[in-house]
């Protein structure tokens, strides 16, 4: 009951909080995108290659890139008052549409890359710090510098020459069988081996960054008095560090991963390319090339939802991970 | 019917499906087409019917049971994916997910591995509608470049050979002329490339009254190049250039800021360009050189600033002449007096390279390369 | 003085760091129901001992001499998983903080009920309801809603309570309670000490009391050994170490140490310490004690003197006390 009614406070508090955030970040961004030289009609008239001084008039005063730019963004923001996002010229579609389209496996793979990296890298930050020293901690250290420091499209290339060409067991690229009419369970599970490469590619650099910091962590958490403790109750190695190390280490590690998640978003357009799937990261470097502002700014709203709402979770996360914090 | 108040020589080319596809009546009679969200673009009466189209990814086209050339269709299905990267391209025809790709769709590093391979053909026939084409155009605004001595000087300090060679891995032709070698019934061949010659260079920039400065260089110019060409090529002019004493400086834009930079703010001093022929020099040539198509802003005009009443007066008369023996000299003359006055260096014509399954059949049976239709195509054991 | 086979018996334990050697040949017995204590200032190795009975020392500790042996098994030689039965289960051990030694996201009541589960098999529901009686055992008020309380809700008494509760949950035969009152305030002090002795006598188990107050010792401790810079420097019943130290550390400790025994607290007159510090002992090839000692002689800083027993039960490694003590015997004719 308490505990419901706090819940709903901080999410109240987060609301309020999230509004005047957003909107800062909707001005600011679409000034900024101002800046960029050269607007939708230069690139859309660049591609035709024989386009007319008369299109582009058309062009831009059907993007309404002819007004003031002040008048430009209190139009945006008109349309977002009416929880709309605009319309995407280029793609002929509204931008919620477009964006709908993309939002569910783009979070699916940004979840299953994110949950990868984070059980991945606890997994061996823990053996790492339970074997300090020793040759299983430095040879999984080497590993996971290796990890962080090689590109990540170079990793996605070497992943689909081994497991789709050379072995065949996966697919190389795009996020379903197309053309299957797959159904039902046939449906998720091709899509999932349609994530593996993808997600394995993009958790790999947070699995090393994980693991760097789960290791210093309990490395940290497993000299303190109340580890010695649980020692002396007769419990085994392996449970002192799972009960008592980890949910206290965890913290730093679930701090970065809320970080990361907004980041990842833009992290993910290298990813994305390689294997050729239809994810918001490159549906925004898409826009910005082809200064489909109404899109790009759509995507950069959503994330910032996303930031916020991955903050959140992670405030109460870390709540339930330690009673001593209080939810912010 | 289409009643032309002018002859127009390239329309009947220019009907062809690719450039002017088929649509409904009753969905674009009276409508305006550009106003959102328009109508529906995948209602027409070709081989195949629009069934699934996610954006970014991928395209579903089914066989069209009504098609009217029967029993064409021969493919049940044609899938149509974007992938946007090379080098995963390649991987996905390695791995067996593609059959078919155009517009050099591997790395053209990675071709030579595809020369013996079991199941794929590489295809490198050039088709005449396409007219690929990458040139150098000069800002004739500049006030060194005005001078015709510098602009040879440069055409003689370019080794378009080794360009082909090195830069494009041997997977394009020389193309010296405005209008490109691929354009077969219009190419020149009289008008041939201007020796590769360092020293002759030198002379003719000493001679412009342009000496080498304390440092060797004689003077500063801004390369921008296309950002859809290998930007390699930009690197090899801008080592040419410094080789006979012209500091290049090369920037990198993305496609939206190149455009702005060189056709609206037109800072830039030399830009490599693709100005592609398509099937016709009136439609892809003369947007280049006529000096009433110099207009600041928009994207594929005349950015050399070039003006000569002799080249407007022959690409107007070509554009309406209707004997193509006539408009082919016209065309020649036009080629000739261009590579006279040098607004533009003409460099080499990319290859259009397709990479197809070995037992695919007839998948570029026109002019117009992987843009037909796909009626014809099928695949053989 | 018990005669039957000790319960822990520690003999000759040498501990050794890479960088030296906190306890040397150090010794005692400890009986079954019994309370001893070991008593020595900061950094004398009293830790270290008891934490090598538990075989918990720090990686880089090694035991390079010495047995430990419970009701005559080796404990240095069991193997690592039955050793984790003995800990909790027949040893149980308390730690100097309180503050730290609960782990913080844990409620008390789980940590508590952890032991049961692992050592008496108990299912959730029966663990818990044991550790709500062991937690009204230790006196923590309220005890049903104690159980599901963070650590950081209870004060310092309450969580050396938490700490007692959790150590006694499986009836161990014998627990180390490692200055198990330093963190506390003094009337806490004497509670804690209390309810640890009626524990003892309740459930029938030894103690092994360490401390550094030598104030403490009269009152709870059955047995006292006076640890010097990681050795023994003697040892006797602990009414016998209060009114008659022999050793001149022990003498110069109980100079130094107030007295919980109210009439004797303020009237013992002003607290002395002795000069110097234990790290003088660094290195000594002789008497560790030898550099602060008043009484030293020559041959104290040649070699160690030996433990010599100067009645039943009484050791001390002075020459100089054992000679007169000695002759105080022969004089009183005993
Ligand atoms: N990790 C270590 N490395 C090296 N020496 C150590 C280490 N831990 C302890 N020591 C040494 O062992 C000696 C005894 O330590 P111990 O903790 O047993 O003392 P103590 O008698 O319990 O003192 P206190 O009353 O402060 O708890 C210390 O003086 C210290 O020099
Ligand atoms: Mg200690």
């Amino acid at each position: 009951m308490f505990e419901n009614r706090r819940l709903l406070r901080v999410l109240r508090r987060t609301v309020v909080q999230a509004v005047p955030t957003v909107l800062g970040i909707v001005v600011l961004n679409f000034l900024l995108l101002k800046l960029a030289p050269g607007d939708a009609a230069d690139v859309m008239a660049g591609e035709f290659g024989t386009a007319t001084e008369e299109t582009m008039a058309m062009l831009r005063r059907q993007f309404g890139l002819d007004l003031p730019l002040l008048q430009q963004l209190l139009a945006y923001l008109g349309n977002l008052v009416q929880f709309s996002l605009g319309f995407s010229p280029r793609y002929g579609m509204p931008v919620s549409e477009l964006i709908g389209q993309r939002l569910p496996s783009t979070l699916m793979l940004m979840g299953l890359a994110l949950a990868i990296a984070v059980v991945v890298g606890i997994a061996l930050g823990t053996t790492m710090a339970m074997t300090a020293g020793r040759w299983t901690d430095r040879v999984l250290s080497v590993v996971s510098l290796l990890f962080y420091s090689v590109p990540g499209f170079w990793i996605g290339l070497m992943l689909i020459v081994l497991f789709s060409v050379k072995l065949g067991w996966l697919p190389s690229g795009g996020q379903e069988t197309i053309g299957a009419g797959l159904t039902g369970l046939d449906a998720v599970a091709d899509r999932l081996k349609h994530m593996i490469l993808p997600a394995t590619s993009l958790a790999l650099f947070y699995v090393a960054i994980y693991g760097r910091l789960t290791r210093a962590a309990v490395l940290e958490v497993a000299s303190q008095d109340y580890v010695r403790t649980a020692a002396a109750k007769g419990l085994a190695p392996l449970t002192v560090t799972l009960r008592h190390v980890l949910r206290n280490a965890l913290l730093p590690v679930t701090t970065l991963a809320g970080i990361h998640f907004g980041g990842i978003l833009g992290g993910a357009v290298v990813v994305e390319t390689v294997y050729s799937w239809p994810g918001l990261g490159r549906l925004a470097f898409e826009s910005v090339m082809r200064r489909d502002f109404n899109v790009l700014l759509g995507v950069l709203l959503l994330s910032s939802f996303l930031v916020i709402i991955a903050n959140t979770l992670i405030d109460l996360l870390h709540a339930w991970l330690d009673p001593r914090i209080e939810v912010r | 019917m289409i009643v032309l108040s002018k002859p127009s020589p390239y329309l009947m080319v220019a009907l062809g499906p690719s450039e002017s596809p088929i649509v409904p009546k009753h969905l674009y009679d009276g409508v305006d087409v550009a106003a959102p969200p328009g109508p529906p673009l995948h209602i027409g009466t070709g081989p195949f019917i629009l069934k699934e189209w996610v954006r970014g990814s991928h395209a579903v086209l089914e066989r069209n049971p009504n098609y009217w050339d029967k029993p064409k269709p021969y493919l049940d299905r044609v899938i149509i994916r974007f992938m946007p990267d090379a080098a995963a391209r390649a991987a996905a025809f390695e791995a067996g997910d593609l059959d078919l790709g155009g517009s050099a769709p591997v790395p053209l590093s990675d071709l030579a591995r595809y020369k013996d391979h079991p199941k794929l053909a590489v295809d490198t026939r050039s088709f005449a509608y396409t007219g690929a084409q990458h040139q150098i155009f000069f800002n004739l605004d500049t006030p060194v470049l005005k001078n015709k001595k510098v602009r040879e000087a440069i055409a003689h300090s370019l080794d378009l050979d080794a360009i082909v060679e090195t830069v494009f891995y041997g997977q394009a032709k020389v193309s010296p002329s405005p209008v490109s070698v691929a354009l077969t019934p219009w190419y020149d061949p009289a008008v041939q490339a201007r020796k590769f010659d360092p020293a002759l260079a030198n002379k003719l920039l000493d001679e412009a009254g342009q000496p080498r400065g304390a440092n060797g260089m004689r003077f500063p110019v801004r390369l921008l190049i296309n950002p859809f060409i290998d930007g390699r090529l930009a690197e090899f002019v801008r080592q040419s250039l410094r080789r006979v004493g012209i500091d290049a400086t090369t920037q990198n834009l993305e496609f939206g800021a190149y455009v702005k930079n060189v056709y609206t703010d037109r800072s830039f001093d030399l830009t490599i360009e693709s100005l592609t022929n398509v099937f016709d020099p009136t439609v892809g040539v003369q947007r280049g050189y006529w000096s009433k198509n110099f207009r600041i802003g928009l994207p594929f005009s005349n950015s050399a600033n070039y003006s000569n009443p002799e080249v407007d007066r022959l690409l107007e008369a070509a554009a309406i002449e209707i004997d193509p023996a006539k408009r082919k000299t016209m065309f020649s003359q036009f080629q000739r007096i261009v590579h006279e006055d040098i607004p533009s260096v003409d460099l080499i014509s990319p290859l259009e390279i397709i990479i197809a399954n070995k037992r695919i059949r007839n998948y570029a049976p026109g002019a117009e390369g992987l843009g037909a239709n796909f009626a014809d195509v099928h695949f053989v054991d | 003085m018990t005669t039957a086979a000790p319960l822990l018996d520690v003999a000759d334990l040498t501990i050794a760091f890479p960088t030296g050697t906190p306890v040397i040949d150090f010794g005692f017995t400890v009986a079954e129901g019994e309370t001893l204590a070991v008593v020595g200032e900061s950094g004398s190795g009293k830790s270290l001992t008891a934490l090598a009975v538990m075989r918990l020392l720090p990686p880089a500790a090694k035991i390079v001499a010495g047995a430990i042996r419970l009701k005559g098994r080796d404990l240095r030689a069991l193997p690592e998983p039955e050793m984790r039965r003995v800990r909790g289960r027949e040893i149980a051990m308390i730690f100097q903080e309180p503050m730290t030694s609960l782990n913080p996201v844990l409620t008390v009541g789980r940590q508590i009920a952890e032991v049961l589960r692992l050592h008496e098999g108990m299912s959730a529901p029966a663990a818990r309801a044991r550790t709500i009686e062991l937690l009204d055992l230790v006196r923590v008020a309220d005890p049903h809603r104690r159980v599901d309380d963070f650590p950081h809700r209870l004060s310092g008494g309450m969580r050396q309570r938490v700490m007692i509760a959790m150590a006694v949950a499986c009836r161990p035969r014998l627990l180390i309670a490692d200055e198990p009152t330093t963190a506390l305030d003094v009337t806490i002090q004497a509670q804690v000490l209390d309810l640890l002795d009626r524990l003892r006598r309740d459930l029938g188990m030894a103690l092994l009391l360490i401390t550094h107050d030598l104030g403490i010792v009269g009152q709870w401790a059955d047995r006292v050994v006076v640890m010097y810079a990681g050795r023994r420097v003697e040892q006797a019943d602990a009414t016998r170490v209060l009114d008659d130290p022999l050793h001149p550390y022990t003498r110069g400790l109980l100079a130094a140490s107030p007295r919980l025994d109210a009439s004797l607290h303020y009237s013992a007159g002003p607290l002395r310490e002795i000069p110097g510090s234990i790290a003088s002992a660094r290195g000594q090839p002789g008497c560790p004690f030898a550099p602060r000692c008043p009484l030293a002689q020559p041959s104290c800083r040649i070699r160690p003197p030996p433990l010599a027993a100067v009645r039943p039960g009484r050791l001390v490694a002075c020459p100089v006390t054992t000679a007169s003590e000695l002759a105080d015997v022969a004089a009183v004719g005993l």
